[in-house]
């Protein structure tokens, strides 16, 4: 375990570093950091890098998780398709980069929205793969009534979120791909939080156990990708671009607790 | 899985409960390790104040089934073995 842990240490290391630089965009955007010496290309890039290898960690370390399991372990096609969502996202992200890194301004839609969504689709499969695979492990998870009632509860949640976001995009006059997008984005959300709200409740019964840390770690993640897409919507209502600090800083903390989650596990199943 | 022999000798329940927990704890957390071998035996129909050697391999079976879809099949051998050698190592139950 020792020779691994480094690994984790590192991705916290530069999660910090660069949730703290956009943080500090945020709060003080005339700072001299932000405005003279550093290009708006070079802040694209500090908010773009990082995310692509965050993500690129967490598919190959889910992957790497993923043949370790039996053939016959329910987890094992979970961590898979697990996997297969931080790829498909990663790719995305790779498509934003480009053009951060060419200094173009980002169009939407590109072919990263396609990767985006698939990824995203991949992430609601791998959550619903891992709350069926640790129903079946036989161990105390909650009784079935209470996490039908988690998932209830988080359906109703996700509406709350979800439903203000869509009235204006639907109402709203855009061309077809771009609408289904708009609409496709935090439908996924609202699709991905219901079984992230289950194995959270999962979770919490493994609070203290390295086994909880991997399922802490996911969720966060997830739970910050939700306000992150759920944010950028109602700013972009709003209008308020000069907020895209935050949003930079919450998917950079996003992908970061996904990438350790992934790097939690390899670690559990090496170790 | 675990070619290591359990002593056919009575345990008391409670004590290879504890002893499963302590091992269980640092992956699955006190809440889990607490009431997962209580809950495991409930379904087997383990419930006598004494377990013996096979009820106890029985136990350390299910539990095993479940802890690979946690930890893989490496780790969680490693787990049960030294689920096994606690249980071992427990008076025997008068």
């Amino acid at each position: 375990m020792s020779g691994r842990r480094p690994v984790v240490w590192i991705l916290w290391t530069v999660v910090a570093a660069a949730v703290a630089f956009f943080v500090g965009q945020a709060l003080a955007p005339e700072a001299a950091l932000y405005t003279r010496i550093l290009s708006a290309r070079a802040i694209g890039l500090i908010g773009a890098l990082p995310k692509d290898a965050f993500l690129l960690a967490g598919a190959l370390a889910a992957r790497g998780v993923a043949s370790r399991f039996e053939a016959s372990n329910p987890a094992r096609s979970a961590w898979r398709i697990f996997s297969l969502a931080m790829s498909g996202l990663f790719l995305g992200q790779a498509v934003l980069t480009y053009y951060r890194a060419t200094g173009q301004g980002v169009p939407f839609p590109t072919v990263g929205d396609l990767f985006f969504v698939l990824g995203t689709m991949a992430l609601v499969v791998a959550l619903v793969a891992f709350v069926r695979a640790y129903a079946a492990s036989g161990f105390p998870i909650g009784p079935p009534a209470q996490l039908w009632t988690v998932g209830i509860v988080g359906a109703l949640l996700g509406a709350a979120l979800v439903v203000p976001l869509l009235r204006p995009i639907v109402a709203a006059p855009a061309p077809p791909i771009e609408k289904a997008l708009n609409i496709a984005y935090p439908m996924l959300d609202f699709l991905t939080l219901v079984p992230a709200l289950v194995l959270l409740w999962i979770s919490l019964r493994l609070r203290g156990g390295r086994v909880g840390l991997v399922w802490g770690a996911l969720v966060a993640g997830i739970l910050f990708t939700t306000i992150a897409d759920v944010l950028f919507g109602f700013f972009s209502n709003l209008g308020r671009t000069d907020l895209i600090a935050v949003i930079d800083a919450l998917y950079l903390l996003a992908y970061g607790c996904l990438a350790a989650s992934a790097l939690y596990q390899r670690e559990l199943v090496a170790g | 899985m675990g070619e290591t022999r359990l002593s056919t000798a009575r345990k008391k329940t409670t004590d290879v409960f504890a002893a499963i927990e302590t091992a269980l704890r640092p992956y699955v957390g006190s809440t889990m390790a607490s009431t997962a071998a209580a809950a495991q035996a409930k379904r087997l129909g383990l419930d006598g104040p004494a377990l013996d050697g096979d009820q106890v391999a029985l136990l350390l079976g299910k539990l095993t089934l479940g802890l690979v879809i946690f930890l893989g099949e490496a780790k969680t051998e490693s787990v049960v073995g030294l689920m096994r050698q606690a249980i071992d190592g427990l008076e025997e139950a008068r």
